[in-house]
């Protein structure tokens, strides 16, 4: 689970060093089903004084999801450590960003947190209701049952389109919902002709498919805001996410994704070669 | 009365590979003419009935040659109630707004988001370039919420449907705000282009509590709303206050109270 560092005007557990204990949310199991999706975070929190924020009734786990493709924001407030919230399903759509916070119910004058980093030792602070006392982290997930990051369909996030020139290189647009590898029509052509072929599939993913993955992955690593909201994005970043990918070289992921596109496209080679070599003594 | 105008039918949507070849084709500028023609060569076999229902015929959206913006409002309502039984997940569909743009609204579209002039006035790469792009933004989504605050037809149906009767949604927070007109809260947002693009532009409209809070506050404080800059400097401020005040999580007097205090801030500043 991802955690980006802030400037907070008071200590907030979770945020780099600002305070001591910690706050998890682990394990964060998801259900997608027909008309709702459920969402079972699980809180793990150390610290004494958030604690007893939460047990006097004036801090909340809170979960807030957010989805780009729906106009989608929410939060659902809870000060159980175990719980089950539900979301229409109709709702969400594609990627569903969802972040865990404690935030503070109502106003808190003169808090003092437990377990400060020295720079703050013996500072108290007026918190306000809605003011974020623990980050645990961020994560997200596709809204789409047949979608699974750890077996991706190339299909998912990459398509093969015939471009308006005649001869040429490929051509790559990542501003769609998917991304789009332009072939040239001489290339399109060849293209129809062993599409579908088994046999065909190991060398297509080696020559088309995988340089243009390690691009996108490179582009998913370095949170390029020109693509970030792009479904294909979104998609790539739970496969990172989802086989823990996220911190990878592109290349060895690209090579992971595909199942060693080179290898098959190897094999693929040795097949058809095979194949004409039976032909030839037929 | 005719019996087949109440029948109910489905909407035709796009391919999803007819869309990638539609972008790849307008990319490379092999399609940019026919986006000045008034109709567009659509094939049957481009096409999938979708599970939309709809009964009767599409209805009319008008575009002032001389003030485009000025029939927003009404579009949006005329769509939405056409379109009333769209949910969430169908309307960010980008096959469903490309087919509207290009086929079902073309007229509309190429009024209020076409090119001016002729093709023929396409004079260099860069002015091609241009009208790709602008294109491409308005007659297409990806997937996400920007495209769909700029695609032509999406843009419409989204203001009136993110706005429509929050009381109905969410009587517990927005009870109070009650009117006989469901689309109280469209007037406010469509009153002006700049509230629609300040208000929604931002990560904080997808928030309906926080949306239609802003939207309560410009519908009560006109001055303030009729100033860009400070609907702009209002947006800003609760997206600064946002990174470190989880305002969604706060109950309707307190984040209403909060707006207020901001653009209170920001009117005398």
């Amino acid at each position: 689970m991802r955690v980006n560092s802030k400037s907070y005007p008071h200590p907030v557990l979770g945020n780099e060093d600002d305070l001591g204990g910690f706050f998890r949310v682990a394990p964060f199991h998801y259900e997608l089903k027909k008309d709702e999706i459920t969402l079972n975070p699980i809180f793990n929190l150390k610290n004494a004084k958030i604690e007893e924020l939460i047990r006097d009734g004036k801090a909340s786990f809170v979960t807030e999801v957010e989805c780009q493709s729906t106009f989608f924001r929410s939060s659902y407030s809870t000060r159980k450590t175990i719980d089950r919230f539900m979301i229409p399903s109709k709702l969400v759509r594609e990627r569903v960003a969802v972040g865990f916070y404690v935030c503070a119910d109502k106003d808190i004058p003169g808090y003092q947190p437990s377990e400060c980093h020295p720079d703050y030792e013996g500072a108290s602070f007026d918190v306000e209701a809605g003011d974020v006392l623990a980050v645990g982290g961020y994560t997200s997930f596709i809204a789409e049952k047949n979608f699974d990051p750890l077996r991706p369909p190339v299909s998912s996030f990459m398509s093969i389109v015939v471009g308006s020139h005649h001869e040429g290189p490929m051509q790559i647009d990542y501003e769609g919902e998917k991304i789009t590898v332009i072939l040239s029509k001489t290339d399109w052509q060849s293209y129809m002709d062993v599409r579908g072929q088994k046999l065909a599939e190991g060398m297509l993913h080696a020559s088309i498919v995988f340089p243009v993955l390690i691009d996108a992955v490179h582009q998913v690593q370095n949170g390029n805001g020109d693509y970030a909201d792009m479904s294909w994005f979104g998609r790539l970043e739970a496969i990172l996410d989802g086989k823990g990918l996220r911190d990878k070289d592109p290349f060895d992921v690209a090579q992971k994704i595909l199942d060693n596109p080179v290898s098959r496209g190897f094999q693929s080679i040795g097949s058809l070669l095979e194949t004409n070599d039976e032909r030839e003594y037929e | 009365m005719n019996e087949s105008m109440n029948k109910t039918q489905y909407q035709k949507i796009f391919k999803r590979a007819v869309i990638e070849q539609m972008r790849a084709d307008l990319r490379s500028g092999s399609s940019l003419k026919t986006y000045f023609q008034h109709s567009y060569p659509v094939k049957d076999k481009d096409l999938l009935l979708s599970t939309i229902p709809v009964q009767g015929k599409s209805p009319f959206l008008k575009a002032l040659k001389r003030d485009p913006v000025a029939t927003d409002l009404e579009n949006a309502i005329a769509l939405h109630e056409f379109y009333g039984a769209i949910d969430e997940t169908q309307a960010s569909d980008p096959r469903l707004w490309a087919y509207l743009s290009h086929v079902e609204f073309r007229k509309y579209s190429l009024v209020r988001w076409g090119l001016p002039g002729e093709y023929k006035d396409l004079k260099t790469d860069d002015a091609k370039q241009r009208a790709i792009n602008q294109l491409l933004e308005h007659w297409f989504v990806r997937g996400n919420d920007r495209d769909l605050r700029r695609h032509a037809i999406a843009r419409l149906w989204w203001a009136a449907h993110l706005t429509y009767a929050p009381w109905e949604r969410d009587p517990g927070f927005f009870g109070d705000l009650k009117k006989k007109d469901p689309y109280y809260f469209t007037r406010i947002l469509l009153s002006m282009q700049d509230i629609y693009q300040q208000v929604l532009e931002r990560a904080m409209g997808r928030s309906d509590r926080i949306l239609i809070t802003v939207l309560e506050y410009l519908g009560g404080n006109k001055k303030f709303a009729q100033s860009r800059e400070k609907i702009r400097d209002l947006m800003k401020e609760l997206n600064l206050i946002y990174g470190t005040k989880k305002i969604i999580t706060l109950d309707r007097v307190s984040l209403k109270s909060l707006i207020e205090k901001v653009a209170k801030e920001i009117d005398t500043a």
